[in-house]
Parts: C-alpha cells; structure tokens; sequence
C-alpha cells in the first residue's frame, strides 16, 4: 500500500515536472513578443527593447527557466504583464469560481450516472431498457453548450426565474451563490452524465456475467441486495478510473461553461492571458490546472486502494 | 394405525430429487435451441449421482436449471419437473426459489479463482448465507463461519476469516465455497466440475473433503465431471449425458458392469484405468458430439458416431427401463455384448 502510493506520487512529481517545461517553453517560443503587445500603438524599438529587459526576456532561455522555476517552486508565479498584479492573486480569485463548478458539476454528475447506469444493467432484458440507452447515446451526441444555451433560454428568458450570467461568492452572499451556479453546474452535469452511465451501464453488464454473482444467488441473495453488495462496488472500482480519465473533458467543459455563463474563473483568466500574450499568468493557469490534474488523480488512487484490497496489498 | 404408517414410509424411499423429462431451450434472435432434452434421473438423501460426457453436452445447464440460476433469464425456457423433496422446484416463485438457493439446495462452481467476489472478506461471504437463511445475531455467525472452515480444513480459521479471496489458494477457495455451501446444512449440493481447475493433489484432497462432509452431513450430491475415474470412486449413481439428452442412468455398478449405450461403453473404453480388462489400444469415440445451439441430428442423437446404428435409428428412441435406464433401439442381446466392447468383460 506505501509501495503503491509512493510510486502514484512520485509519477505525479514527474508528471508536473514535464507540465512545467511544457508550459515554460511553449510560451518561449510563441511567437509574438510581450512587449510589443503590451505597448500597442505606443510602440518604439527603445521602449520594446527596455520592457525586453524589464520583463526578463533578454536572458538566454536555460536561464530564463531556472530562475521561473525557481520561483515557481518558491510560491512566486510573478506578475501580469498586463495588469501588474501579482499572478498568485489572479489565479486564487479565478480557481474559487471554477474549483466549485466543476466539483459540484462532477459530484451531481456521479450522484445521478452511477444509480441510473445500475438500473439500467440491472434491468437490461426489460422492454424499456433499449430505448433508455438509446436516449443515453443521443445525450452522448449532444455538445454541451448546446443544453446550456437551452437552459438558459427556459429558465432565464422564458420563466425569469434563475441569472443567466454572472457569478457571485459565497463569501458575499451563499444564496446568490448557489444560484448563480444551478445553470452552469446543470450545464456541465448534464454535459458527464450520458458518458457516465454508459460506462457503468457496460460496465456493471458485465460484472452481472461474473461467476461470483451466480455464486450470490446460489446463496439465496435477493436481485437487489446483489445490485448493491456485489456489483456496484466492482462497478465502481473500474469507474473510478474511468471518472479519472474523464478529467480533462471535466476542465475543457468548465472552461466552455465558464465562457457561457461569463463567470470570472480559470478558463477565462487563461483564454483572456492568452489573447493578450501575458505569458506569466498562461504559465500560472496551465500549472494550476496540472497540479489539479495531478492531485485529483492521486485521490482516485487513493479511493481505488479504498476498494480494493488487492491494490491495497501492492 | 397401520395405515397412518404406510403413509409416512414414502418419505424414507420417495427420492430426495427426481428430474423428470427436463427440458432447457434457448431462445436468441427469435431462432430457438434445445440444450436439455427430455432428462431424467433420481436421487436418494445422501446419495452421490455424476453427471459425465463430453464438453457441451449439457450438463451445466442441466445443473443450473435444479438450482434455478437461469429461470430469471428470459432466453430460457424451462420444461418438464424437478421434484425435490415433495415440491416440483419449477412451480415454485423466484421468490419461493431463492429461500431454497443457500438453504436446502447449494452449488460450488467449477473456477475457485473467480466464483468469490474479490472485494469482500471471505467470512462476509460466507456470513452473507447465514444471514439470507437464518436468525443468528452477528456474533453467532462469525462463530459459525469459523466453525465451517476449520471443518472443511483451512488451517488458524479464526484469522484466515478476515481473509480476502486473493489471500487464498485455488484450493482453500474451493474449501471456502464449500464452507459457504455447507453453512446451511442443505440436504443436496450440486458441484459442477468442482476440481477441474486445480492440481491433482488439491484434486483429490477436495473430492475427498466433499465425499467426507456429504456422509457428515447426509447430504446429497450431484457432482459433474469428466472423469470416471472419480465417478467409480465415489459414486452411487452415475447420468451419462450426450447432446443435451440423458442416454443412460442407473447405479454406477450397474452401469459399468454393463452399459447399456455405445457412447457409455466408448466412454468406459477410453479410461485408462487398472481395473479395466487391458485391451491393446486405448479406443476413444471418434467424429465430435453437435453443437447444441445449431441443433442435433434427427433420430437418435448419437448415430452419426455410432458404430452400432442401424435402421431403427432414424427414429427418436425413448429412455426406456426402470432402474437402469438407456436411450438406444439395440435389441437386448446386442447391448449386453457393450460390456465387451468397454473392456469391462474379457472378450
Ligand atoms: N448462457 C448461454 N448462452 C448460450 N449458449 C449456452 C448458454 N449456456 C449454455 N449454452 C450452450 O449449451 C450447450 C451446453 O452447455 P453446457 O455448459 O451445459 O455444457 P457442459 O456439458 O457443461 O460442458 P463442459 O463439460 O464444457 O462444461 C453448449 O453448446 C453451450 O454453448
Ligand atoms: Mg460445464
């Protein structure tokens, strides 16, 4: 068990290690350079070539990367070239907006595709099981901004009964909250949910062909009681990793919803960096996003080990 | 008085199962296929029956249909009855049914390594039959659990209780599934191939183990394998089984003494047992038993094999006699030369 973590750890060290001088190099060698757009119009070659050096630009790349990651690894990300705040900042107002959309968006997700893919394995010979997976796969085919601009157009427009935009804190006012983010969150949910219950639907079909499930009802155990000792959890132990795998469509959908819903989050701190070529802060928002990355992957590990035991004794 | 007696006495000579005309057919994509037809056979308390033949022949499902694990599956159809005792089990709810699976009738499956579920301790698992079946408080049914795994001889059961599956061996899971078997007292245990994944040692240790606990228990046993061998070592009864139809069943004595099929006789001419009259070359049955699902030959099913089949062949013959019972138009004489041929009687 200390084994395995140790090793899930040490790939995730390397893994953010690889992030960073992906991040680090990819924004040398864009093309384009900082100054001239940070000056527009009130470009001269003596002001491009002062900034040049203000901004660090003029050092030989190695070491333009040591002393970033340097930096980086003592906490300091620098500043916006455009707006002169110190990236930390920026990145900790925007990962608020977007940390709470995409967990609230996956739990209420899982909560919804785990039970109805069971239910939907459970109940694969009944009459109605084929036209229910069926509508799974025309959720599949659905893109996501698409239900957001439906939901938006329903309850914003039509009944005026939820924002169509905006967000708001919870520090200021939770109710508001929560509100601001029922589209988007329904948006995002809507977006995991169809993928979800078709992989637990495949998923828990073939558990129900496995031998200890006969064994389960040779021993008299009621369908139900079947579903939920036996083969939910060994559902669950591969959804785990297939829920894992999905993260990136989770970050990619919340940048979209972010964009929809014009909420002040991470997706929109980085698009807006990247039109603007304010490297730092594409830097910082593309090492956030991998150290996420990295860490919810640790957590999956961690909760496959939970669940089985055969990890456990690795 | 003496009329209330006679009553009673059924219940000592009445079987404790009796299968008869069973039938089992498949239905996939609207095209239907018989994988058991027309079986019969009987089974005191206490008693061991096999079921023997080659691969595909049916004998698993013919398992599975007494247990009922395919009556839910709506590609199965089941016919005929299976009485077990005093109710026919195909009459009875899935309801009915499932306070019968664990209680009185239990099953132990052919691969140790995949009938235990991998998440969960094996005490749980076999607590889990106590707790479908019985009253008994958690504490008791740890009691018990331990109980029936020292009985089936893992060894410290007070701690391999808290075991997972993959901290077993192939052969102690197979005694833990019959620990899970036992944990009821059924009066009948079915066990479909239950060594064929393991090696030859833990193979006889295990058929022991059964043989032991069924006298232990007065248990019956329905017990499916390929060897016959094992069939004339502990063995009462024996059904020869070929496409899905029972050809021949009776008292193992009785049967290799004398067959009364030419596929029984092929089968006991192919072992290479010391016992056998030695004749120069170990004969098998030549050509390959149908697939069931694609259908079976008009007639009797075995004439395309048999070096015996004549013209009364076309027709489908009935399984005929009392005891004893055999599916073939062999007139009497020609099926008494059959012990011959098995290499049961010097030529
Ligand atoms: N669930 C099923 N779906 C389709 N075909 C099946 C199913 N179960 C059994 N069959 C078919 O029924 C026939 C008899 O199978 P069965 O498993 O009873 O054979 P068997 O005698 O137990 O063979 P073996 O010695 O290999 O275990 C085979 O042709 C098999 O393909
Ligand atoms: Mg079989």
């Amino acid at each position: 068990m200390v084994k395995y973590l140790f090793g899930r750890v040490l790939g995730g060290v390397v893994t953010l290690f690889l992030v960073t001088a992906l991040a680090f190099f990819a924004t040398a060698f864009a093309p384009g350079n900082p100054a001239s757009v940070l000056l527009g119009n009130m470009a001269t070659p003596e002001r491009i070539e002062a900034i040049t050096r203000q901004l660090g630009l003029d050092q030989p790349l190695p070491v333009r990367y040591g002393i970033w990651l340097r930096e980086t690894l003592l906490g300091n990300l620098g500043t916006s070239n455009v707006s002169f705040k110190p990236v930390n900042d920026l990145l900790l107002a925007a990962a608020f907006p977007t940390v709470q959309l995409a967990l609230a968006s996956l739990v209420v997700a899982v909560v919804i595709a785990i039970p109805l893919g069971l239910i939907l394995a459970q109940n694969r010979n009944s009459w109605w099981s084929r036209p229910a997976s069926g509508l799974i796969t025309l959720g599949i085919s659905v893109p996501g901004f698409w239900v957001g601009l439906m939901l938006i157009v329903l309850f914003s427009v039509t009944l005026k009964i939820l924002p169509s935009g905006g967000y708001t804190p919870p520090s200021k006012d939770l109710w508001l909250n929560i509100r601001s983010l029922i589209l988007p969150v329904a948006t995002l949910a809507i977006y995991l949910i169809p993928s979800v219950v078709r992989f637990v639907r495949v998923t828990a079909i073939s558990v129900l062909r496995e031998d200890y499930v006969d064994t389960a009802r040779a021993k008299g155990t009621a369908p139900a009681a079947i579903l939920l000792r036996h083969v939910a959890p060994n559902t669950l132990v591969t959804t785990i990793t297939y829920i894992g795998l999905q993260l990136g469509v989770l970050i990619s959908g919340a940048v979209v919803v972010e964009l929809i819903f014009s909420i002040p989050g991470l997706g929109r701190l980085g698009l807006n960096a990247v039109l603007n070529r304010d490297y730092p802060v594409v830097q910082g928002v593309v090492l956030l996003a991998a150290t996420g990355y990295v860490a919810v992957n640790l957590l999956i590990d961690l909760a496959y080990a939970l669940i089985d035991p055969r990890v456990r004794a690795r | 008085m003496a009329q209330a007696e006679t009553i009673d006495a059924p219940t000592q000579t009445s079987p404790l199962l009796d299968v008869r005309g069973l039938s089992v057919t498949l239905t996939r994509e609207g095209s239907a296929a018989a994988l058991v037809d027309d079986v019969s056979f009987s089974l005191a308390a206490g008693e061991i029956l096999c079921i023997v033949g080659e691969s595909g022949c049916g004998k698993t499902v013919t398992a599975r249909s007494i247990i009922g694990l395919n009556r839910t599956d709506p590609r199965f159809t089941l016919g005929g009855r299976i009485d077990f005792d005093g109710t026919d089990l195909l009459s009875l709810s899935e309801t009915q049914m499932r306070g019968v699976r664990g209680a009185k009738i239990a099953m132990i499956f052919q691969d140790p390594m995949t009938s235990l579920n991998p998440l969960h301790r094996i005490g749980a698992q076999i607590g889990e039959v106590l707790r479908n079946h019985t009253d008994l408080g958690s504490r008791a049914i740890r009691e018990r659990t331990i109980e029936l795994l020292a009985q089936v001889g893992i060894p410290y059961p007070g701690s391999r209780i808290d075991d997972y599956p993959h901290q077993f061996s192939g052969g102690m899971r197979q005694r833990a599934m019959i620990a899970l078997a036992l944990a009821c007292s059924p009066s009948l245990l079915i066990a479909d191939e239950p060594t064929t994944a393991l090696d030859v040692t833990t193979q006889k240790q295990i058929l022991s183990l059964i043989d032991g606990l069924r006298h232990q228990y007065g248990m019956a046993v329905v017990l499916i394998t390929h060897d016959l061998g094992v069939v004339a070592g502990i063995a009462d009864r024996v059904m020869v089984m070929y496409a899905g139809q029972c050809v021949e069943a009776g008292a193992v004595r009785d049967v290799f003494r004398a067959p009364q099929h030419p596929y029984t006789a092929g089968l006991l001419a192919s072992i290479p047992a010391a016992n056998r009259v030695r004749t120069p070359r170990l004969p098998s049955i030549k050509g390959a038993p149908p697939v069931l699902t694609e259908g079976r030959p008009a007639g009797c099913a075995f004439r395309p094999r048999c070096e015996h089949a004549f013209g009364a062949c076309v027709e489908r013959p009935g399984l005929e006699g009392v005891d004893h019972l055999h599916r073939c138009w062999l007139p009497e004489a020609a099926r008494a030369h059959l012990a011959v041929e098995a290499g049961r009687v010097p030529a």
